[in-house]
């Protein structure tokens, strides 16, 4: 549980560092003007906004299998504790 | 035609942004199965910017930009040629759209089909605006369509027997009412849809309720839209002439017209609504704007029922 988290938060980590998440401020109206350019534009934000969603996800998902393995851990110490 | 202008060396950079972009995406592995949905995206992701972007950047700067431009190249419509003719003043280049402006429909229907298919349930309307029911201060959405090249497929006169009666009996009465309804179909192609969302407060009627800051959600879709005006025209006439006249030889003297309209949209697909930009944007006018809320309605809105 705790390596596939930790390749969760490799991934959003990844996802977060990629050039795709920037890529939408080199254009705009600084860039180019028109109907196709908004198009374009539009395709870069929806992009961005679809890996945000996925970096968050994978973040969320890391999380929940730490907690997860934090809990199973806790168990597994309670019971050696416990007399036989 | 349309025109697009553009700095080269920006959009040069943007070309490399875009490859580094994918390069990027294309790297980036993980074989967990807890990982399938986001590696899902990110192949979206590389698609969009394969398949979309990089073609469109790369047929511009392939163009043959022109060194100088007509205004009567330029579309007619001013918003645009100040804008194109501004950014040709700052030194930008200027060329045809190199690719469609929306991709072509699969298959248009017909205002029959459309009318049928609506009645069978095959067409289902976009999910209505939020209705404030009346209450004051509560909360309530407009929806606004804009679309570049809306196409009407056809309108049909509704206008019921009665009212062609009574606007036929009132060429011959001093006050006369003529009413007439109508049913139009568009086909809108990327049509961009707005939601705002509003207050129920006094307003006035010429400027609209205030629009919440920073609720404003957008999407483009294509899809039909559904138009049912009612125009009607109440006048005051008096014949011409002294004594016995022919009573339908009248002139007007005083008339009070109105329009109002309502209707409904039925996508293509489900509208994605995303948060709206601060970004100034390049857009096609507003058509309409629908609202369900009970409040004394906006200058030209109407109301989302059919």
């Amino acid at each position: 549980m705790r390596a596939t988290a930790m390749r969760m938060r490799a991934l959003a980590t990844s996802i977060g560092g990629s050039r795709a998440m920037t890529v939408h401020s080199r254009g705009g109206l600084d860039t180019w003007i028109g109907p196709t350019p908004q198009l374009c534009d539009d395709a870069l934000l929806s992009m961005r906004r679809q890996l945000q969603s996925a970096q968050q996800s994978s973040s969320d998902t890391a999380r929940r299998l730490e907690r997860q393995a934090d809990a199973v851990q806790h168990q597994l110490s309670i019971s050696k504790l416990a007399p036989k | 035609m349309t025109l697009l202008a553009f700095d080269r060396s920006r959009l040069d950079s943007l070309r490399v942004a875009i490859g580094a972009a994918i390069d990027d995406l294309a790297r980036i592995r993980c074989d967990d199965p807890q990982a399938a949905d986001t590696m899902r995206a990110i192949r979206r992701a590389g698609h969009t910017l394969t398949e979309t972007c990089l073609p469109r950047v790369h047929d511009i700067l392939r163009s043959e930009a022109m060194t100088s431009c007509r205004s009567s190249d330029i579309d007619t419509r001013e918003v645009l040629r100040s804008a194109y003719s501004t950014m040709h003043d700052r030194g930008w280049e200027m060329t045809t759209d190199p690719l469609p402006l929306v991709p072509p429909s699969p298959h248009v229907r017909t205002f029959d089909e459309v009318l049928v298919d609506v009645r069978s349930g095959v067409l289902v309307p976009m999910t209505a605006p939020l209705d404030a029911n009346g209450r004051a201060g509560a909360h309530y959405t407009s929806l606004t369509f804009a679309a570049a090249n809306p196409v009407l497929l056809a309108s049909k006169d509704e206008t019921s027997n009665l009212l062609k009666f009574v606007d036929f009996i009132s060429d011959a009465l001093p006050v006369g009412w003529r009413e007439q309804e109508t049913v139009a179909i568009y086909y809108l192609a990327s049509a961009r849809i707005t939601s705002a969302v509003h207050v129920l407060t006094a307003y006035d009627r010429h400027d609209g309720p205030e629009t919440l800051q920073g609720l404003t959600t957008e999407a483009v879709v294509s899809g039909y839209m559904i138009i049912h005006t009612d125009d009607t025209v109440g006048e005051v006439s008096v014949g011409i002439g002294p004594g016995e006249q022919d009573p339908t030889q009248s002139i007007v003297i005083a008339a009070q017209s109105s329009s109002t309209y309502s209707g409904m949209f039925f996508p293509d697909t489900t509208p994605d609504f995303q948060d709206r930009g601060d970004q100034p944007r390049f857009e096609s006018p507003n058509l309409w704007t629908f609202t369900k809320s009970s409040a004394p309605m906006v200058d030209r809105w109407g109301t989302w029922e059919l």
